[in-house]
């Protein structure tokens, strides 16, 4: 009895965690499996206005007076060496708008915990020319590996 | 005689030629192999072919013209030096590659055995600049000893002393460079045994004498020509088979093709036929559940789908991408040769395989001349050199494009960053870097100049570390009164800086060079916010006018003027912000200025002085004017929100200048959802504008009546239309990453 409790709560925790990987969230924590380190990486990202001090997280934006979208990917547990980020921003439709690479390194001996900072252009751009409004998805991948996703919405 | 601009000259002065849509033509069928090996050898006579050696131990020297580049763990990694080697597919755009293997020769062995990793690059570089701290001149690698993949695309172990020719396979990464990756090429370092190895491998470089970097090349070919005719509940197709390429091997001999059919959306770039599958008509494919509607096992150059395996519906839109096949049943997708089995494919491995569209109709047919799949929607739109070349940026590639067919003339090129407008090119005999060249502003902070022949960048820089959205303006030499005193063109341009409503800034670069001639960095005065839009250049009185942003109102000018030789504001106005190009009339006696949002406004482009202004309503202006008159009245074109308009504006005297004039309407209100900037131009009777509901509308322009549509897709939105006066076709991105192109008059 007690065992089969245990494999049923298990058995919700991963799905929670799978959902939490798939859907995403305003600040949502991400992880892939460990390649030989102890501790499994893992990010959170922060999607805000960049104009606004600290990246404040938000889920909508509206493009009417919006400038820029800020993106931050705080890292953690990743190996040393060499990586490159990529954050792919998907259309309403599902198709890549726009994809961004950020190279960065971790001293040998240590788990990195960078936090990666980007900024998109949207002022101006095909977004708020012809009022790209919906629901967009900001993909974040390490070393060609999917890592997890953001989810906000650009309104009028 | 006044020129606005060297492209704009030649759109005015070329009469449009009107084609046949449509128009077949007969191909004859030529004996050919399907897959093909090929060895590509690194020599310095390749303009998109570069090596290098990073050297921690001499961080700032550039190796890019050694003889034999050193890869060795002198002690650790913080000791190390590295290859990188860049390999040139130029003469091969419109292949699918299914294997590519890298041979070095080693002069020089190791003092110990080693691992010797091929990772992938991840960062531009160029091999004059390259060290180990440097990937361009004055802009480091993000960390030292170069930008790459983690990930190790192959590995070969060579015992100390060993010398000989090596081969590294990266099949993988070579087929992303054709699918939507950046090719920046590879990055060889040593991972040895035990220890550090202080000597490491000497390998030669495309300098050496012989025995230069090779990449063995198997691939397909892709059909070419590919054409779509609608019927009455039919189309067909026509297209022609490849050839062998001189000096390849053949491996296996073409058997045909295999097309595949999509309703109202395109084919899939992850549908896939699987290698050494066959299949039948009406099978599906992919989880977009493509349809198989013809296989061919012959030299057939035509297919007729007159509704097989589901009857055609007319007035709506149908897609089909052919995929070359062989003998072995290898299809010309992005997907590695295997024995048995299915290969690994890239995440879009039939992205680059032709695709076309066509629309069956009792009584209005319509066909795309060509589509081009550039992989990401961003909108940008073509830039146009008629009759010679498209070139699209989309995301962070450059593509570059027969406009006659479609077919790439290059392989993508690869850009450090995103680009967001339409590139400016010019050709050689206009300009003064001799080129037929593209300017391209980046969202990296780089401008780079793209040689529309090879693909090969003729320069790069980073002028003021700030991003750019808007496309850049060229004032010519070539087309200068005697006011202008500098010697070659300029390429003009301002910042994107989103962090700053006072900061930004707009330069002039050298044309030939890329060198910053002068920057205007605004003033308390006259603080400049972003710029989002391409300037125009006045030939007339040698002025540059721009747009920026404004601080959100209009305590700061929005509208600017300033001296091409030295960069002096000659005025400025706080209009409102505005997104949009300011227009020019032929004879520079007017300039429209739209205010995003607000109103267009008629300025005399020498005193700076307002003529009039106009609102139309409906949320304001939503693009620049487009003028289609030669003189006075000028009829100008633009939308707003969700309606596209036409005025007239009548000048008191001719030119208008100091006489000034008066807006009236000429048609207005036409309903086009979500429009894209109306395009057309002096002698153009049509307007081409495109819409929210995926299609390209053609207008009247005396009456504004919206006559005719094509559709492209009708779930995408399409953006900015670009016209090839020398072929009479109309084009435009749409947010489904493609361009289309059609023939017009609709």
């Amino acid at each position: 009895m007690t065992k089969n409790l245990c494999k049923s709560n298990l058995w919700v925790l991963l799905i929670v965690a799978g959902l939490v990987g798939l859907a995403g969230c305003a600040q949502g924590l991400n992880q892939i499996p460990p390649s030989g380190a102890v501790q499994p990486v893992a990010m959170t990202v922060t999607v805000c206005d960049s104009s606004e001090q600290g990246c404040s997280a938000a889920t909508s934006f509206g493009l009417g007076s919006f400038r820029d979208l800020g993106v931050v990917v705080d890292w953690k547990n990743v190996p040393s060496g060499t990586h490159t980020q990529q954050i792919a921003l998907v259309q309403p439709n599902g198709v890549v708008y726009q994809t961004v690479s950020h190279s960065f390194g971790v001293a040998d001996g240590t788990l990195g915990a960078p936090a990666i900072n980007d900024v998109i252009p949207v002022a101006g751009t095909f977004i708020t020319q012809r009022s790209q409004t919906g629901e967009w998805t900001l993909e974040v991948s390490l070393d060609g590996q999917s890592v997890g996703m953001q989810k906000f919405q650009f309104t009028e | 005689m006044q020129r606005s601009s060297p492209y704009l000259r030649r759109f005015a002065t070329i009469f449009p030629r009107v084609l046949a849509a449509g128009s077949l033509v007969a191909f004859s069928y030529s004996p050919a192999c399907a897959r093909e090996k090929k060895t590509l050898t690194l020599t310095t006579s390749q303009t998109r072919g570069a090596d290098a050696q990073l050297d921690a131990s001499a961080q700032t020297t550039n190796f890019g013209t050694a003889t034999s580049l050193n890869v060795a763990a002198r002690s650790g990694t913080g000791q190390a030096a590295r290859g990188v080697v860049q390999f040139d597919f130029s003469s091969y755009p419109n292949i699918a590659v299914k294997q590519a293997d890298m041979s070095l020769t080693v002069t020089q062995g190791g003092n110990k055995n080693g691992s010797y990793e091929a990772h992938r690059v991840t960062n531009l570089w160029t091999e004059s600049a390259v060290t180990w701290t440097n990937r361009v001149t004055g802009t480091a690698w993000t960390a030292v000893g170069g930008d790459y993949s983690a990930t190790i695309t192959s590995a070969v172990t060579i015992n100390s002393g060993t010398t000989g020719t090596f081969t590294w396979g990266l099949t993988t990464d070579v087929q992303t460079w054709y699918s939507g990756t950046q090719n920046f090429g590879h990055l060889l370092l040593e991972n040895p045994s035990n220890g550090n190895d202080p000597s490491g491998i000497l390998f030669n470089s495309r300098e050496a004498a012989s025995n230069q970097p090779q990449l063995a090349l198997t691939f397909l070919q892709q059909v070419s020509s590919l054409v779509a005719t609608a019927g009455n509940g039919s189309v067909t197709l026509t297209w022609t088979n490849p050839t062998t390429l001189a000096g390849s091997t053949s491996l296996e001999g073409y058997a045909g093709v295999l097309i595949l059919r999509q309703l109202d959306k395109p084919v899939s770039a992850t549908s896939i036929p699987v290698d050494g599958t066959t299949y039948s008509a009406c099978n599906t494919i992919g989880s977009n559940n493509d349809v198989v509607v013809f296989v061919s096992s012959s030299s057939a150059t035509t297919f007729t789908d007159n509704g097989i395996c589901s009857s055609l519906t007319n007035g709506h839109v149908y897609s089909y991408k052919v995929f070359a096949v062989d003998t072995a049943h290898f299809y010309s997708t992005e997907c590695s040769t295997v024995v048995s089995g299915t290969g690994a494919c890239a995440a879009n491995a039939s992205a680059i395989v032709p695709e076309v569209t066509a629309v069956p109709s009792a009584t209005a047919t319509s066909e795309a001349v060509w589509v081009f799949n550039t992989l990401a929607g961003s909108l940008s739109a073509p830039g146009v050199d008629p009759g010679a070349s498209i070139v699209s940026g989309s995301n962070t590639l450059l593509f570059d494009v027969n406009p006659s067919t479609g077919t790439p003339v290059a392989p993508p090129v690869s850009l450090g960053g995103a680009v967001s407008s339409r590139p400016t090119l010019i050709d050689s005999a206009d300009d003064s870097i001799a080129q037929n060249v593209a300017y391209v502003p980046a969202q990296d902070n780089f401008v780079y100049a793209v040689n529309t022949d090879t693909g090969a960048l003729a320069w790069l820089v980073n002028p003021t570390g700030a991003p750019f959205v808007a496309s850049a303006g060229i004032q010519a030499k070539a087309f200068s009164t005697s006011l202008y005193t500098l010697s070659q063109d300029l390429v003009v341009l301002g910042t994107h800086n989103g962090s700053t409503t006072s900061g930004n800034k707009f330069l002039a670069l050298n044309g030939n060079t890329g060198a910053t001639v002068w920057t205007f960095t605004g003033s308390l005065a006259t603080p400049l916010d972003i710029v989002n839009s391409a300037p125009a250049i006045d030939y007339t009185h040698n002025a540059i006018w721009f747009t920026s942003r404004s601080n959100g109102g209009t305590s700061q000018p929005s509208l600017w003027k300033l001296d091409p030789n030295t960069g002096t504001v000659l005025f400025s106005a706080k209009l409102g912000a505005s997104d949009y190009s300011p227009s020019l009339t032929t004879g520079s006696d007017v300039l429209f200025v739209s205010v995003s949002g607000g109103s267009l406004t008629a300025i005399d482009p020498v005193t700076g002085v307002t003529f009039g202004s106009v609102n139309p309503g409906d949320g304001g202006l939503h693009s620049s004017a487009a003028i289609a008159s030669q003189n006075s009245p000028y009829t100008v074109v633009f939308n707003s929100n969700s309606k596209v308009w036409a005025y007239q504006f009548s000048c008191a005297t001719n030119p208008c200048l100091a006489g000034g004039g008066t807006f009236t309407l000429l048609w207005g209100g036409i309903a086009i959802n979500n429009p894209s900037a109306p395009f057309t131009f002096v002698g153009l009777s049509k307007v081409y504008v495109g819409g929210g509901d995926g299609k390209i509308h053609e207008l009247d322009l005396t009456t504004g009546v919206d006559g005719k549509q094509r559709l492209l897709n009708t779930s995408a939105t399409v953006g900015d239309v670009g016209i090839d006066v020398t072929l009479s076709y109309v084009m435009a991105s749409a947010s489904d990453g493609r361009i289309y192109a059609f023939a017009f008059p609709f």
